[in-house]
C-alpha cells in the first residue's frame, strides 16, 4: 500500500504533462573547472584544470537534440603519471521532455586525451534522466541530470564497468529575457576494471560548471 | 315629381321590402315557391370586434349568414397576400365556424393582419361571398428572464512554493561524491569549494523562491466547483427555457376587426 502511495505521489509529481512547446534553437558557452582523480596501480594521482565549452541545442515539441563540445588542459598537482594531459569531449544526444519536470536522453560522448605518453579514446553510450523542477519564482529552476552511460570503452582497451555523470544545480532565464546562466556541480565516475589491457584504473572528475545560455530563436 | 316617377320610387320601395323579407326568409320562400329564387345568393360574414383569447383552449367564432340554405366554406390567408392562405374551414351546411388560430403545421399564427374569406355556394349554383379583416396580437407572456451566468472560480491559483525542491539539490553536491564515488579516491579529499558554492548558490536561491516564490497551480477543487455550477445553469436554462416556450404558447391573443380595411 505504502509503495503504492509513494509511486502515485511520484507519478504525479513527474508527469505533469509537458506543454506543447514550440521549436527553439538554444546555444551556450562556459566552462568546467574540473578536478580529476585518478587511482593506478595502486597509486594516487590528482590532476586539475579547466575546461571550455560551447553547446546548442535545437528543440522541436518534446525532442531536443544537443550538442556539446569541451577543451581544456589538466595539470598534474603533484606526481602524475599523464603531466599535463589536453582533455577534448564531443557530446551528443536526443532527449525527450515526458513531462514538465522530467526529461528522458540518449547520450554519446567521445573523450579524448592527449599527453606526452600517447593519446587515450574513450566512447560512451548510455542514457540520461534530467529533472528541472521549477522553484517557484519564474524562470528559477533546480537542474538534476544522471547518466548512466553503460556501454563506454576505450578504444583499443577494456571496456567501463561503471560510467556514471551527473550534474546538480540550477539555472535562471529571468523572464522575457533571452539569456540564462547555469550552475551546477559536476559529479563524474569512471571504473575500469583490470583487463588484457591494462590494470585497474578508477577515475573520478568533480568540479564547478557554469554556463550562458542564449536563445537564438523561439521561446 | 311626376305621378309616373312617384309611381316608380313606391315600386322600387316595394321591391326593396321584397328583397329584404326575401332575404330573411329565403329557405321557406325559395322552398315553398319550387323555383328558382330570383334574389342573387349572399353572404355576410361577422366576428367579435375585440376579443381576447387563450389559443391553447379557445377558437374564433366565424358567423356565417347566408342568404339562403347553402354550404360554406371559410379560409384565412394573411391580408396582403391572398393566396398565403393559413386556415381553411370545412365546408359546412349551415353553424358556426370557428378558427383555432392555427396556421400550417398547427403552429399559432403570428401577429399580423389577417383576411377572413367566406364562400357559399347553394344547390341553384349561386354563388356569393365576402371578406373581413382581422387583427391578431399575440399579448405578452408571462415569461421568466433567463439568469445570468454563473460566477466561476479561478480554476487556476497564485500559490506559494509547496515543494522545496531546492533543498535535496542544494545538499546533493556535498553528499554524492561520499555516496557515489570511490572511497579511495574521495580518502583525504578536501572540502569541496565547487561543492559548496552551488549548495550554498542553490541554497539561497531555493531559500527566497520558497519564500518569496509563487506559481500557478490547477484548482481541482474549484474546477469541480465550476462544472457543477456550469451544469446547474445548463439544466436552470433549460428548464427556463421550456417553461417560457411553453407560456409562450399559451399566451392570450387579441383579436379585433380591422374596420379601416377596404
Amino acid at each position: 500500500m505504502r509503495v503504492g502511495r509513494i509511486a502515485s505521489a511520484l507519478a504525479a509529481v513527474l508527469l505533469v504533462p509537458a506543454g506543447a512547446g514550440a521549436q527553439s534553437v538554444e546555444a551556450a558557452a562556459g566552462g568546467f573547472v574540473i578536478q580529476r582523480r585518478v587511482e593506478y596501480r595502486s597509486g594516487f594521482y590528482q590532476q586539475s584544470g579547466t575546461c571550455a565549452s560551447i553547446a546548442g541545442a535545437v528543440r522541436a515539441g518534446p525532442l531536443r537534440a544537443v550538442w556539446r563540445a569541451c577543451s581544456g588542459t589538466l595539470a598534474a598537482s603533484g606526481a602524475a603519471p599523464d603531466a599535463d594531459v589536453r582533455i577534448q569531449a564531443e557530446v551528443t544526444g536526443l532527449d525527450v521532455a515526458a513531462s514538465r519536470l522530467l526529461v528522458l536522453g540518449f547520450r554519446r560522448e567521445v573523450r579524448r586525451f592527449e599527453s606526452d605518453a600517447g593519446v587515450t579514446v574513450w566512447h560512451l553510450r548510455g542514457g540520461t534522466v534530467r529533472l528541472e523542477p521549477d522553484f517557484g519564482l519564474r524562470g528559477l529552476r533546480g537542474l538534476v541530470d544522471v547518466s548512466v552511460l553503460g556501454t563506454g570503452r576505450v578504444r583499443g582497451g577494456a571496456a567501463f564497468a561503471t560510467v556514471l555523470q551527473t550534474a546538480m544545480g540550477a539555472s535562471f532565464d529571468p523572464p522575457g529575457g533571452r539569456f540564462g546562466v547555469r550552475l551546477s556541480y559536476r559529479f563524474e565516475r569512471y571504473d575500469l576494471p583490470e583487463s588484457a589491457a591494462g590494470p585497474r584504473r578508477l577515475e573520478q572528475f568533480t568540479g564547478l560548471a557554469v554556463e550562458a545560455t542564449v536563445r537564438l530563436r523561439g521561446r | 315629381m311626376t305621378p309616373v316617377a312617384r309611381g316608380l320610387v313606391r315600386s322600387s320601395r316595394a321591391l326593396a321590402w321584397l328583397l329584404a323579407a326575401a332575404s330573411r326568409q329565403p329557405a321557406v320562400a325559395q322552398q315553398q315557391a319550387g323555383a328558382p329564387s330570383p334574389v342573387p345568393l349572399s353572404v355576410q360574414v361577422a366576428v367579435s370586434a375585440d376579443t381576447i383569447l387563450f389559443p391553447a383552449r379557445e377558437a374564433l367564432p366565424i358567423v356565417v349568414r347566408p342568404s339562403r340554405p347553402a354550404r360554406v366554406v371559410a379560409t384565412v390567408s394573411v391580408a396582403d397576400d391572398p393566396a398565403a392562405v393559413v386556415w381553411r374551414s370545412d365546408t359546412v351546411a349551415s353553424g358556426p365556424l370557428s378558427w383555432d388560430l392555427q396556421g400550417p403545421g398547427a403552429s399559432r399564427v403570428g401577429s399580423g393582419r389577417y383576411a377572413i374569406r367566406v364562400s357559399a355556394h347553394d344547390s341553384e349554383g349561386g354563388t356569393a361571398s365576402a371578406v373581413l379583416f382581422v387583427v391578431v396580437t399575440a399579448l405578452p407572456a408571462d415569461t421568466v428572464a433567463p439568469p445570468p451566468p454563473p460566477e466561476m472560480l479561478p480554476e487556476t491559483l497564485l500559490v506559494g512554493q509547496t515543494t522545496p525542491w531546492a533543498i535535496p539539490i542544494a545538499f546533493a553536491p556535498i553528499v554524492l561524491p561520499s555516496y557515489l564515488g570511490r572511497r579511495s579516491l574521495n580518502y583525504g579529499r578536501r572540502a569541496d569549494r565547487a561543492a559548496l558554492v552551488v549548495a550554498a548558490t542553490v541554497g539561497i536561491a531555493g531559500y527566497v523562491a520558497f519564500t518569496r516564490g509563487r506559481h500557478l497551480e490547477r484548482s481541482s477543487e474549484n474546477v469541480r466547483l465550476n462544472a457543477e455550477a456550469r451544469a446547474l445553469h445548463v439544466r436552470r436554462l433549460a428548464e427556463i427555457r421550456e417553461a417560457n416556450a411553453a407560456a409562450r404558447a399559451s399566451a392570450a391573443v387579441r383579436v379585433y376587426l380591422d374596420r379601416s380595411a377596404p
